[in-house]
């Protein structure tokens, strides 16, 4: 028998008239720390369980361990900024085909999973946090501006990513056909980089 | 209909008032919050596929209205409908008023003009016009070329139709 440490995440639905609230939020930055709390609590809520396992066979591979949050310490940090830039993807994911009173596209599935595996491979708390949105054709862009970086990258779920990067000197760089499942390049971490920039 | 056939001199169809000069003034209109990020316009204002050259060719371009052949309940009317498809992204319409000129002044790697404003008249909506990359470009460079249009229009003060049409919104 070996003592191990089961984690396990589960989608919560908040309730409608909450989806409501928190889509009104122009930037996550902007949110009262409440309502990012919640945001954090309703969207992405973590049960963390400890348990003897007794062995590998007798642990099914479909076994789930549920256990409802008792208090807040059970849940995740809401000023996690990976949260809540997935929390973001996820409320752009909502929008449905026509949203903009146009011709404008819902992202895709795979448009969202793209993002989301994105912002997950970067280490936030040392890069800088980009604004994300949805844009009429379907992107779901990741836009970072500030102190003379620009950087606009973007997604459309065709398993590729592409950007542009403006450094504060003028120095540009170019990046077409990106496979979201290789390495960030280093010239986009570098620009990242609370540090360099 | 291929890029080097984009034509910045002729009507578009007989709804049209004409090819779009090069001193018009233009408007694109945009809503708060969806299309800013603390307190600046965003690159979503400017979706890069909408620049690339589609058929029919109507269905391509960047949506702009031309000033002096629209009018206060045209622009009213098609705000409040866009208002209403998003109304928890669009608390606020905005409009940016700026030059034909300005637009086609881009430059390209090149050095050629980088986009084309060109007439696309509909007959339900005369003032139509759209902007259009003047060739084919790599993603990563439409990103680039977008990004010079935002500088452009972030220096624009934000108007409402009230600011540009001088009449009290209904």
């Amino acid at each position: 028998m070996m003592l191990a440490t089961y984690t396990d995440t589960t989608l919560f639905a908040p309730p409608i008239q909450a989806i409501s609230t928190v889509a009104q939020e122009s930037s996550p930055t902007e949110m009262p720390l409440a309502r990012r709390a919640f945001l954090a609590f309703a969207v992405l809520s973590t049960t963390v369980s400890l348990g003897i396992q007794a062995s590998a066979a007798a642990q099914p591979e479909t076994a789930r361990v549920y256990i409802q949050p008792l208090g807040w310490s059970q849940t995740l940090n809401p000023d996690r900024s990976d949260l809540r830039l997935i929390a973001r993807i996820r409320e752009l994911g909502t929008y449905h085909e026509g949203w903009d009173g146009r011709d404008g596209k819902a992202a895709c599935p795979e448009a969202i999973e793209e993002a989301e595996a994105f912002a997950r491979a970067l280490s936030l708390e040392e890069m800088y946090t980009p604004y994300i949105s949805l844009a009429a054709d379907g992107e779901i862009n990741f836009f970072w501006d500030r102190d003379g970086l620009r950087i606009d990258l973007g997604f459309y779920g065709t398993g590729v990513y592409s950007y542009y990067i403006r450094l504060g000197n003028g120095q540009e760089y170019f990046g077409d056909d990106i496979a979201i499942s290789g390495d960030i390049p280093g010239e986009l971490l570098s620009a990242l980089q609370r540090d360099i920039v | 209909m291929r890029y080097d056939e984009l034509c910045e001199t002729v009507a578009f169809n007989s709804h049209s008032p004409g090819p779009v000069k090069p001193d018009e003034e233009l408007l694109r209109c945009g809503f708060h919050p969806e299309n800013f990020d603390s307190g600046e316009l965003a690159a979503n204002i400017l979706p890069i596929e909408h620049f690339k050259l589609k058929e029919p060719v109507e269905k391509s371009g960047c949506s702009v209205d031309r000033l002096a052949y629209s009018n206060l309940e045209h622009v009213q009317k098609k705000l409040r409908d866009l208002a209403e498809r998003n109304p928890n992204g669009r608390e606020k319409e905005i409009i940016i008023q700026f030059s034909c000129r300005e637009i086609r002044e881009v430059r390209n790697e090149e050095n050629c003009q980088a986009f084309k404003v060109i007439d696309i008249a509909f007959e339900h909506d005369k003032s139509h016009a759209a902007i259009i990359a003047a060739k084919e470009y790599k993603v990563s460079y439409l990103r680039k070329l977008r990004n010079i249009i935002l500088d452009i229009w972030r220096k624009k003060p934000l108007k409402t139709i009230s600011d540009i049409f001088g009449t009290e919104t209904a």
